[in-house]
C-alpha cells in the first residue's frame, strides 16, 4: 500500500518536474524572444560565414562604430558557400558600416540553395531579404511572383554593366535569349535578378607556351582546336589534349552548349517548346564535343570543376572549356603549372556561328521581405563603382562594371588579368543562356543524363539527343508546355 | 486524475505519436500524389498513369532491384564467411578483428561515397598508378556496366560488418559441444557450416536479408556521394530519382506517386521476408 503511494507520489513528482521544465522553457523562450533588445542598441556587426553545406552559421562578431543618425536595421542574406560567395563579404561589410545595418550573411552549398529558396518562398517566409540563385533557377521564383521587380523598386540600371547581364536577370527574358514558357508569355518584363558573379560562361582555355613551342597558332575554329588537342594528346606521359566538365546533368550540358550554337542550333527549343537540339546541326555540334572528349583524361564523364581545374593546375592538359567564375583562382593562382600561361578566350567558331553560353549567379530580393527598400539599397551599392571596386580589390571577384576592367589597379591582379580581354569580347557577343524556363532543373537532368550517356559510349550523339528530346517532350506535354 | 486515466494516457501516447510521425506522413504523401506539383491542382491518378509510362521510372526499378540483389547476396555470403572464419579456434585476437571488421559501420554513408569516388578516380586515385606500368586504370564510375558494381562495393564495404555482426553473434550462441562432437565425428568445415550452423542461424540470416533488403531498396547517400546516379542513368536508384523529382523538379505530386510505388514494393518484399522469417517454422 505504501509502495503504491510512493509510486503515485513519484509519478506526480515526475510529471511536475517534466511539466514545469517544459513550461519554464516555453515561457523563458517567449520572454527572451519578446524582450530582444532593439537592434539600434547593438553596436556590433554580425558577419556570418558558413563554409560547410549546412544552414547552421558560425558567427563572427566584430565591433564597429555605428552611424548615429540612422536606426540600426538587419538585413539577412542567403548566399553561396565557398569561393563564389567570398568576394561579397567586404562589400556587405562596407555597406553595413556606412548604413548602420547588421548584415547576416548565411551561406550554404550550391545544391541546397535552389531547394532552400523554393521551400522558404513557397511558405511565404520573410526569413531572408536577399537570396542568391544561379540564373537558370530564378525564373521559377519570378514566375511564381515570389521576387520583387528590382527595376520597379529602384535598382539603378547603368550602361556600364553589359546589357546581357540585365537581360539575363529579366523575366520574361528578351526574345533573343529564346522562348518563354506559355504561362509567362505576355507578362511585362522586369529585372528580378542581379546577375553579378561566377561565369559569365564557358571560355576556351589554351596553353600559349605550349602552342609556341610547337609553332601552332591560336585556334579560330573548333576544327583547329581539335587538331591542337590531337597534337598534344599523350596518355602515356600522361598529358591530355582536352578537358571540360563531363558529369551528367548541368555540368556537361553547360560545357557543351556553345557547340550546339556554333553548329547552327539557334536555341535549344523553338517557340512552341519543341526541341531543336537534336536537329542535324545539333548532332553535328555534339559530335564535335565528343571528338574533343577523345583526347581528354579517362575520367572525363565524372569530371566537375575541381577535376578539370586540377588538370590545368597539375599542367597535364593543353586546352579545354574553362569557367572563369569557377576556376580562375585555382588555375591562375600560386602553385598552378598553368598560371600566366593560359589564354582565356571567347571560344572558337563553328561552321555557322561563334556564340558563347551565358550563365551567372544572381541576387534576388524576397517579395515577403520586410526590408525590401534596404535590400535594394544594398544592391545599388553593390553595383556602384565603389562597391564593385571593393568587390574586385578586397573581395577578389571580377567586377561587372565594364569601366573597371580597364583600371590598372584592378586588371593588374594576376588572377584576373588574363580574363579581361576575353571577357569583353565574350559579353559583347550576346551569348545565349540556358533555355529560360521554370522547369530547367528537370529538363537538364534528362538532357545532361543523355549527353553523359553519349560521352561514355552508351549511345551515339544522335541516339542520345533523340532520346533526350523524346523524354523532354513527354515531360513538357505532361506539364502543359506542349499541347496535344 | 485517476490512475486508470493516467494508464490510458500513457498507453495511448505512443499510439498517437506513431500516428503523427508515421501514419500521417504516409497518408499525406498518398494525398499529395493525387495533385500536380505541390497541391496545385487535383489530377486524380494521372501521376500514376504517367509514372508507368516514364522510361526513367522503369529504369530506376531495374537499377534498384539489381543493386539490392547484388548487395544483399554478397553481404549475406561474405558476412557468413567472415563470421565462420572468426569463429575458428585457430583465429587469434578475435576482439581486434571484430573491431577492424566493424569500423566501416561508423563512417557516414555520404562520406564513404565521396571517399570511394576519390579512390576509384582513374586520374587522381590509387588506380591511376597503373598507367605507370602501361595498364589503363579501370573506369569504376565511368563505365555504366561497372558503375553499379562499384556502388555495390561501397555498400558492401559499409554494411557487410552489420551482417557479420548478426551472424557471428548467432554462431557464438550455438552450444560449443555440438560443434566439438561434430569435429570428433569427422565432420568437415562445410558439413559443420551447412548442417549445424545454418539451421541454427537460419532465422538470423533471414532477418539480416530483411534488414539489408529494405535498407538497400532505399539506398541513397553513398550513391549520391559517389555517382549522383550516373554515369548517364546507370546508378539512378529509386531514392535518387524521387529526391530529384521532389527537390530539383519540385514536382512533389509526381514524386509522392513514385514514393507510394516504392513503399508498396518495399512493403511487399518486407512482408514476404517477414513471413519466411517468422511463420515458416
Amino acid at each position: 500500500m505504501s509502495g503504491e503511494k510512493e509510486r503515485k507520489i513519484n509519478r506526480r513528482n515526475y510529471l511536475k518536474v517534466v511539466g514545469g521544465t517544459v513550461a519554464g522553457l516555453v515561457i523563458g523562450g517567449a520572454i527572451g524572444y519578446l524582450s530582444r533588445a532593439p537592434a539600434v542598441e547593438r553596436i556590433t556587426e554580425t558577419k556570418t560565414i558558413t563554409v560547410t553545406q549546412t544552414i547552421t552559421p558560425t558567427t563572427i562578431t566584430q565591433t564597429i562604430t555605428p552611424t548615429p543618425t540612422k536606426p540600426r536595421r538587419t538585413l539577412k542574406i542567403l548566399g553561396f558557400s565557398g569561393a563564389l560567395g567570398d568576394p561579397h563579404i567586404k562589400v556587405f561589410e562596407k555597406f553595413g558600416e556606412e548604413n548602420n545595418v547588421e548584415i547576416q550573411y548565411i551561406r550554404i552549398g550550391y545544391d541546397e540553395l535552389a531547394e532552400k529558396a523554393v521551400s522558404l518562398l513557397e511558405a511565404g517566409s520573410s526569413e531572408f531579404d536577399i537570396i542568391f540563385q544561379d540564373d537558370p533557377f530564378f525564373p521559377r521564383l519570378a514566375s511564381k511572383g515570389w521576387l520583387v521587380p528590382l527595376d520597379e523598386l529602384g535598382l539603378k540600371k547603368t550602361a556600364d554593366i553589359p546589357d546581357v547581364l540585365w537581360d539575363l536577370g529579366s523575366w520574361p527574358t528578351p526574345p533573343y535569349m529564346g522562348p518563354v514558357p506559355p504561362a509567362d508569355k505576355g507578362k511585362e518584363p522586369h529585372i528580378y535578378a542581379l546577375a553579378h558573379a561566377g561565369g559569365p560562361g564557358e571560355f576556351y582555355g589554351v596553353r600559349t607556351d605550349l602552342l609556341e613551342e610547337k609553332k601552332l597558332s591560336i585556334p579560330k575554329t573548333w576544327d583547329e582546336a581539335l587538331e591542337i588537342a590531337k597534337t598534344f594528346y599523350d596518355p602515356a606521359k600522361p598529358f591530355y589534349g582536352w578537358v571540360c566538365r563531363g558529369i551528367k546533368g548541368d555540368p556537361i550540358a553547360f560545357d557543351s552548349a556553345c557547340f550546339f550554337y556554333d553548329y547552327g542550333v539557334p536555341y535549344f527549343f523553338d517557340e512552341n517548346w519543341r526541341p531543336l537540339f537534336n536537329s542535324p546541326e545539333g548532332v553535328e555540334g555534339f559530335e564535335m564535343f565528343l571528338k574533343l572528349a577523345k583526347y581528354a583524361p579517362p575520367g572525363l564523364p565524372t569530371y566537375g570543376c575541381t577535376e578539370y581545374a586540377l588538370e590545368f593546375v597539375n599542367g597535364r592538359v593543353v586546352s579545354g572549356m574553362i569557367n572563369p567564375g569557377d576556376v580562375v583562382r585555382d588555375i591562375e593562382g600560386p602553385g598552378s603549372a598553368s598560371a600566366g600561361k593560359l589564354l582565356w578566350m571567347f571560344p572558337p567558331a563553328g561552321p555557322k556561328a561563334r556564340k558563347g553560353v551565358l550563365g551567372l549567379f544572381t541576387m534576388t530580393v524576397n517579395k515577403f521581405s520586410k526590408n525590401i527598400d534596404l535590400a535594394i539599397d544594398l544592391l545599388n551599392y553593390f553595383i556602384s563603382e565603389e562597391g564593385q571596386t571593393i568587390y574586385a580589390l578586397k573581395g577578389g571577384g571580377w567586377p561587372i562594371r565594364r569601366s573597371l576592367w580597364e583600371k590598372p589597379e584592378i586588371n593588374k591582379n594576376p588572377l584576373f588579368k588574363p580574363l579581361y580581354p576575353g571577357l569583353m569580347e565574350y559579353l559583347d557577343s550576346k551569348p545565349i543562356p540556358y533555355p529560360r524556363t521554370t522547369e530547367w532543373l528537370t529538363m537538364v537532368d534528362i538532357y545532361g543524363g543523355y549527353l553523359n550517356a553519349a560521352l561514355i559510349g552508351q549511345y551515339t550523339a544522335k541516339e542520345a539527343l533523340d532520346k533526350a528530346a523524346e523524354e523532354i517532350t513527354a515531360y513538357l506535354k505532361r506539364i502543359g508546355y506542349i499541347k496535344g | 486524475m485517476s490512475k486508470e486515466l493516467y494508464q490510458k494516457i500513457f498507453f495511448l501516447s505512443p499510439f498517437f505519436l506513431l500516428m503523427l510521425l508515421v501514419i500521417f506522413p504516409l497518408f499525406y504523401s498518398i494525398y499529395i500524389s493525387f495533385f500536380k506539383g505541390f497541391l496545385e491542382s487535383f489530377c486524380g491518378l494521372e501521376n500514376y498513369f504517367y509514372l508507368f509510362q516514364d522510361p526513367r521510372f522503369i529504369s530506376t526499378i531495374k537499377v534498384t532491384l539489381t543493386f539490392t540483389i547484388i548487395t544483399v547476396t554478397s553481404q549475406t555470403l561474405i558476412g557468413l564467411l567472415l563470421a565462420f572464419v572468426l569463429l575458428q579456434p585457430e583465429v587469434k585476437n578475435k576482439s581486434f578483428w571484430q573491431t577492424i571488421f566493424l569500423l566501416p559501420l561508423v563512417i557516414p554513408p555520404i562520406v564513404a561515397g565521396v571517399m570511394f569516388k576519390i579512390l576509384y578516380h582513374p586520374s587522381f586515385g590509387p588506380f591511376s598508378y597503373l598507367s605507370m606500368i602501361k595498364i589503363s586504370p579501370p573506369l569504376w564510375l565511368e563505365d555504366p556496366n561497372l558503375a553499379i558494381i562499384s556502388v555495390s562495393l561501397i555498400n558492401n564495404w559499409m554494411w557487410t560488418p552489420f551482417t557479420f555482426l548478426i551472424f557471428y553473434t548467432g554462431m557464438r550462441a550455438i552450444p560449443h559441444e555440438i560443434i566439438e562432437s561434430a569435429n570428433l565425428d569427422g565432420a568437415s568445415g562445410l558439413d559443420i557450416l551447412t548442417k549445424i550452423i545454418f539451421p541454427y542461424i537460419k532465422t538470423l540470416i533471414l532477418i539480416a536479408i530483411l534488414f539489408r533488403s529494405i535498407d538497400n531498396l532505399i539506398a541513397f547517400d553513398e550513391i549520391m556521394g559517389s555517382t549522383a546516379g550516373g554515369p548517364a542513368f546507370a546508378t539512378t536508384t529509386f531514392a535518387i530519382y524521387i529526391y530529384k523529382l521532389a527537390f530539383k523538379s519540385w514536382d512533389l505530386g509526381y514524386a509522392s506517386a513514385a514514393s507510394v510505388i516504392l513503399f508498396i514494393i518495399t512493403t511487399t518484399i518486407a512482408i514476404i521476408l517477414i513471413k519466411l522469417t517468422y511463420f515458416r517454422r
